[in-house]
Parts: structure tokens; sequence; C-alpha cells
């Protein structure tokens, strides 16, 4: 029989899994922009010049620019090669959003993914569908790190919009016979749920007039019925 | 900004390594540890250069359990436990070789796998980690409490599953 001494030894044991030092370095300077270890060469160190390497830089945007001018990265659908270019823009855009808006962002691209397959040939739909699927799981995250009792009434309003344009696209879907992303709605319901369970328990807690009374009452009607982004519409109307 | 640079330089270089080992108990792959940790830093250093971080290790520790959970939530993965698979791999190549590691230790991440998350994570930060009770109960949101709880338990837990494959 183990004590429980040897059985922390035995964990202790574990700490023999370490990464590898190159990649630590490479992680590093690609996150910091630094290279203090110097593990990591730099390609342009192997007689790519620096004047080469900005004509090059340059030229990769100019075509970056002009696709994007055309609209032909805007036009990309998931599955083709100048996606992964919409996706980094998506992606930068993402990173550079205030906390509190990132949901209603990840709710507008879901609904622009669903508005994709409208135009999908065969071979994106997979693809379109999978980044509809991720976009929602995004949203639900975000949505999971909210208080709708302290966020910006502007900002939880652009939520609870975007969240019915998506329910109205994907009713639209639903009605041409295409079911897709159940598990992560359900998700993204659940949320919603929650943030519209904490506006309740919000307006119960307090000392409310005849009105807020009323309000309160019809938000709990709403909630019964399982519409929870309308719910919440009512509290942020109402506030 | 420089300043914030070298900062979480330093950060990174003190974490690293723990942060690592914290994922990949968890993964069992090196490519998807290694993502998970480099996308760990560099949220961390999203948010570092925005906001100021009291705690730096319980905040890396919070990102990187976040974006464990979503890896298996998002992936439709459940941990199968099964002969093959319980088993980590060693980053190192070669690692197997160099380092007699003994059927004890094998033992231990067997059982380790079987621990529900809570279990694992409360485990590897005390034990593997050395972090204190207060600094695990902020990394994964809990009372101190409830942490030395949780610890007991999982430690508990943890004996019974090796018990019952010894």
């Amino acid at each position: 029989m183990l004590t429980e001494k040897q059985l922390i030894s035995k964990i202790k044991d574990l700490r023999q899994i370490k990464p590898s030092q190159n990649w630590v370095s490479f992680t590093k300077s690609q996150i910091l922009g630094v290279d203090e270890k110097k593990s990591f060469v730099p390609f342009w160190n192997y007689g790519f010049s620096s004047f080469r390497l900005k004509f090059a830089m340059v030229s990769v945007l100019f075509i970056m620019v002009m696709l994007g001018g055309c609209g032909i990265i805007e036009r990309s659908l998931p599955g083709d090669l100048l996606y992964t270019a919409r996706k980094i823009v998506h992606k930068a855009q993402t990173v550079l959003l205030p906390e509190q808006e990132k949901p209603a962002y990840q709710l507008k691209l879901a609904n622009d993914r669903l508005n994709d397959l409208a135009k999908a040939p065969a071979k994106n739909l997979a693809p379109t569908i999978s980044e509809f699927q991720a976009n929602i799981s995004e949203a639900t995250r975000d949505l999971a790190r909210i208080d709708a009792t302290t966020s910006d009434p502007v900002i939880m309003k652009r939520i609870v919009d975007a969240a019915k344009k998506l329910n109205e696209s994907k009713q639209k879907m639903e009605d041409l016979g295409m079911v897709i992303g159940e598990k992560e709605t359900i998700e993204l319901n659940y949320a919603f749920k929650e943030l519209a369970d904490y506006s309740i328990k919000d307006l119960e807690s307090r000392t409310l007039t005849d009105g807020k009374k009323e309000i309160l009452l019809k938000m709990k009607e709403l909630f019964g019925e399982g519409k929870y982004s309308e719910t919440l519409e009512f509290y942020l109307l109402n506030q | 900004m420089a300043n914030q640079k070298k900062e979480f330089g330093k950060i990174y270089d003190k974490y690293i390594e723990k942060i690592y080992r914290f994922v990949f108990v968890k993964v069992n792959s090196e490519d998807i540890a290694q993502d998970l940790c480099s996308e760990t830093f560099l949220k961390g250093w999203e948010a570092y250069k925005t906001q100021k971080i009291d705690n730096p290790q319980a905040f890396l520790y919070r990102i990187a359990r976040n974006l464990v959970i979503d890896y298996y939530r998002e992936k439709g993965r459940t941990k199968v436990i099964s002969a093959e698979y319980t088993s980590i791999a060693d980053p190192r190549a070669g690692f197997e070789e160099k380092i007699a590691l003994d059927s004890d230790l094998d033992q231990i991440k067997v059982a380790l796998a079987k621990l529900n998350e809570d279990y694992q994570n409360v485990v590897v930060l005390r034990y593997l980690e050395d972090l204190p009770i207060p600094e695990i109960a902020k990394a994964m949101d809990k009372t101190e409490d409830a942490t030395r709880v949780t610890l007991h338990r999982a430690l508990k837990a943890l004996k019974n599953e090796i018990n019952k494959t010894a």
C-alpha cells in the first residue's frame, strides 16, 4: 500500500517533462518580437538583404490590399485558399476589440457564415459549417465572461441584436431544411439563459417601483417561454 | 512598451516550463501542448499590455486551464482512457531510452489521467508545481477551504486509482 509521502514523491517525478529549449526561445521571439537567446536565426540573416525583405513585404501587402480592394478576400469562403487571409483579418480584429464587444462580433461572424452557406458550392459547405460552429462557440465563451447588470447597455443591446439577427438567419436555413450547429446553439442559448436569469435576480434584489415590478413580471414570462435574449432586451430597454 | 516587453519576458522565462507541463499532462501531445502553451502566453501578453496583472502566475494558469477546456469542448474530444492512450509521452526525443521511467511512474500517469479535471489541476499545481494553496485557489477560482478539500479528495482518488491497478 502506497503511503501519501510515496505518492507525492511519485507525482514530483513528472517534473522530468520539459519543453524543448529551441521551442521556448522561438515562441518567446514570436510573442514578444525578441530573440534573447539567439537560438533562432531569422531567414533574412542568411543572405537576404534588408532592402529585399522590405521589398518583399511591401509586395505582399500590396497584393493583399489589391485583393482586399477588389473584394476577393472578403468574398472568399471557408475552404478557399484566400479564406486564410480573411480569417487572419477577423482574428486581428477580435484581438483588438474590448472584451465586452467580442460576443457581438462573434455572433456577427456566425451570421456571415450562415449567409455564406447560401452561396457556398458543395466543396465549401463543410468548412463553412465548421467555421459557423467555431464562431458560435467563441461567442458563447465570450458571453460567459459578461455580466449583463454591470455592462454598458449599448454593448449589451448590440449583443442582443446580433443574436436576434442570427436566430432569424438560422430560422431561414431551417425553413429550407438545413439544421446546423445544434449543439453549439444550445450552448449559446444557455449562455443567454444565464445572463437573463442573472438580470431577473438583479431586479428581484432591488426595491422596485410598480412600473419596474411589471417589467420584472414580463421578464419572468419571457424567461418561462425560453425567450432569453428577449428577456435580456426587455431588461436593457427598461434600465 | 519596451519595458513592458522586458517585464513580460521575465514572466515568460519564469513560467513557461510550468505552464507547458501543466498543459502537457492534460493533453498528452507535444504539438497540442506547444500550441495551447503559445496561445496562453500570447493571450497573457495581450492582457498584460492593457491591464494590470497582479498575479501573473494565477492569471496564466487560468488562461491555460480555460484553453484546455476549450480544446476538449470545441473538438468534441473526450478523454478516452485506454492502455495505449494513458501513458504520457515525453516530448524529448528518445526520452524513454535516456531515462528509464519505472513502472511506478507509468502507474501515476495512468492514475492521474483518470481523475476529473479539478482533481488533476489541484494535484498538478500543488505537488508538481509546488504552488501554495492560496495561489491554487486563485488559479482555480475557488476558495482556499474548497481547494484544500478538493486536494484531499484528489489525493484519495489518486490513491484509489493506483491501488486498483496495483
